[in-house]
């Protein structure tokens, strides 16, 4: 067998890392230059005959191979686009009576290369591969612990993708819900924690909300491999972290994760209704972005002077299955009865409406049912048209129950003296 | 090589389950790339058979001929040297 580890090309010695066609020994194959890092050579064996043997070898950077090895790159373009000297001819020849071959080296330019001895145009290699610096989770609690914050990371990994890359909306979508569903969890963890420890959470003046959870802003760190992670950390905007919210608020979002994992529909459900609707809202759309990209998650947090790591997983077909079980639980209803309103506005042929109850100062927009459509018929709209009527609201199990997660359907409406 | 029973490459034929798999690797490399490539169908008493799954070839397996000397009736699928 041929020994490619010693060939006297620059950076020599080497470590084979990848061999593609084996026959009898490595034939098409990457080895990367044990001295100078970054350093790679791809390798193909081109002619054979009783005496000799001959190779085509190109010297690539780590972003190169890496390139040719995910498919992004023909493997042919690695040989025909090489740079400057970096493409060489070795060849072995064996004369009678020597057991070792005499190696020759010539270097060429890809225009020289006969097609005869160069991969088939359009042939790529197929490998997954990372391209963005490894993921160890060690990092978070080394992280965590440098920068005294909470740092923790979403890993994700799109179906189909070779290398650590992600559609950039996903990408949007994935931070935007994690951070919104992040911040929420912590309003929540605040809530309970003020119930048992006031003295910790100061409240701001002139707000509801606690002092911790106005300073409580995920961050965005970077990205890592593989198969993409974001990594995120806690700003606590130069405060001390509140570590007992971000403790409870990654552990309800560990406890979410896992029971997705869980594949039942009801713990998973029971695990939603115990989170306010702007957690189930975040997280449902977290599930959702997922789904878009066939993925599983990964989370995994390191909660400020912990030194450990709390993580939950789940895979892609439990997102799918936890995702449709989310989209068909029972909706919540509501009856509303409007004693005194103001019809601001409908359209008999789209059959919408624009209602504002005078009693809570809610405004409802939605459709009208055929009866409620006969009785606005005719009637006046604007400032002093007031009415009575009914409206049922659906408000979706993972939906903010604010005005853009409701559907509002008008039953019935009739005219009031003003 | 005959009697090394103990060293797999003595004996072991790669081949492939997926023809496109096996069209690609035989692409990449000009001297595979001349070799013709034949359909086998295997019954348990051809020998063993391992999976062995390569970075480009996931149906690849390793296949020992029993007897050693096998020649297998095969379905010629591509002439060397087509792509």
């Amino acid at each position: 067998m041929m020994r490619y580890e010693s060939l006297e090309l620059l950076g020599s010695p080497f470590k084979i890392v990848d061999t593609y066609v084996y026959d009898e020994g490595p034939q098409t194959f990457a080895m990367r230059s044990v001295g100078i890092p970054d350093l790679y050579y791809f390798v193909n064996t081109v002619d054979e005959d009783d005496d000799s043997l001959t190779a085509l070898s190109v010297a690539v950077s780590g972003d190169r191979y890496r390139a040719v090895r995910s498919g992004l790159v023909e493997f042919r373009d690695a040989f025909t686009r090489a740079g400057a000297q970096a493409l060489t001819f070795i060849t072995w020849s064996w004369s009678s009576g020597s057991a070792e071959p005499m190696i020759s080296m010539q270097i060429v330019s890809g225009m020289d290369v006969s097609d005869d001895w160069l991969p088939v145009v359009g042939v790529r290699l197929d490998l997954r591969t990372d391209t963005l610096p490894a993921y160890d989770e060690a990092e978070l609690v080394s992280l965590s612990q440098a920068q005294n914050r909470t740092v923790f990371a979403l890993e994700v990994g799109a179906s189909g993708r070779l290398t650590s890359e992600l559609p950039l909306r996903a990408a949007g979508e994935l931070q935007g819900f994690l951070n919104g569903g992040v911040e929420a969890l912590a309003r929540s963890a605040a809530r309970r924690a003020k119930k048992t420890a006031k003295a910790s959470i100061r409240p701001v003046k002139g707000s509801t909300q606690s002092r911790v959870v106005a300073e409580f802003t995920p961050l965005s760190l970077g990205t890592r491999a593989a198969s993409y992670v974001f990594v995120m950390a806690i700003d606590s905007g130069g405060a001390l972290e509140a570590t007992e919210v971000s403790a409870a608020a990654f552990e309800d979002l560990n406890g979410l994760v896992r029971a997705v994992n869980s594949e039942n529909s009801a713990s998973l459900l029971a695990a939603m209704r115990r989170q306010p609707a702007r957690v189930r809202s975040n997280f449902s759309h977290l599930l959702t972005a997922l789904t878009g990209i066939d993925s599983g998650l990964t989370v995994a947090a390191s909660i400020a002077n912990s030194n450990s790591i709390i993580r939950s997983s789940a895979t892609a077909s439990q997102v799918r299955y936890a995702s449709d079980a989310i989209k068909s639980a029972k909706p919540k209803l509501k009856l509303v009865e409007i004693r005194r309103g103001v019809l601001t506005g409908h359209i008999l042929a789209s059959r919408t409406f624009v209602l504002t109850d005078l009693a809570s100062g809610i405004t409802y927009r939605g459709h009208m049912e055929d009866e409620a459509a006969l009785q606005a018929n005719g009637l006046p709209v604007g400032d002093s048209s007031f009415v009575s009527g009914r409206v049922r609201v659906e408000i979706p199990f993972a939906a903010d129950e604010d005005e853009s997660g409701r559907t509002c359907m008008l039953e019935t409406l009739a005219s009031s003296d003003s | 090589m005959e009697g090394m029973t103990t060293d797999p490459e003595a004996h072991g034929l790669s081949i492939y389950a997926s023809l496109e798999e096996l069209v690609i690797c035989r692409n990449l490399n000009p001297r595979t790339r001349a070799k013709t490539v034949a359909e086998v169908t295997i019954a348990i008493a051809d020998g063993d058979l391992l999976h062995s799954p390569i970075p480009d070839g996931m149906t690849h397996h390793d296949w020992w001929t029993a007897p050693y000397d096998l020649i297998p009736v095969a379905r010629i699928v591509k002439e060397g040297g087509t792509p």
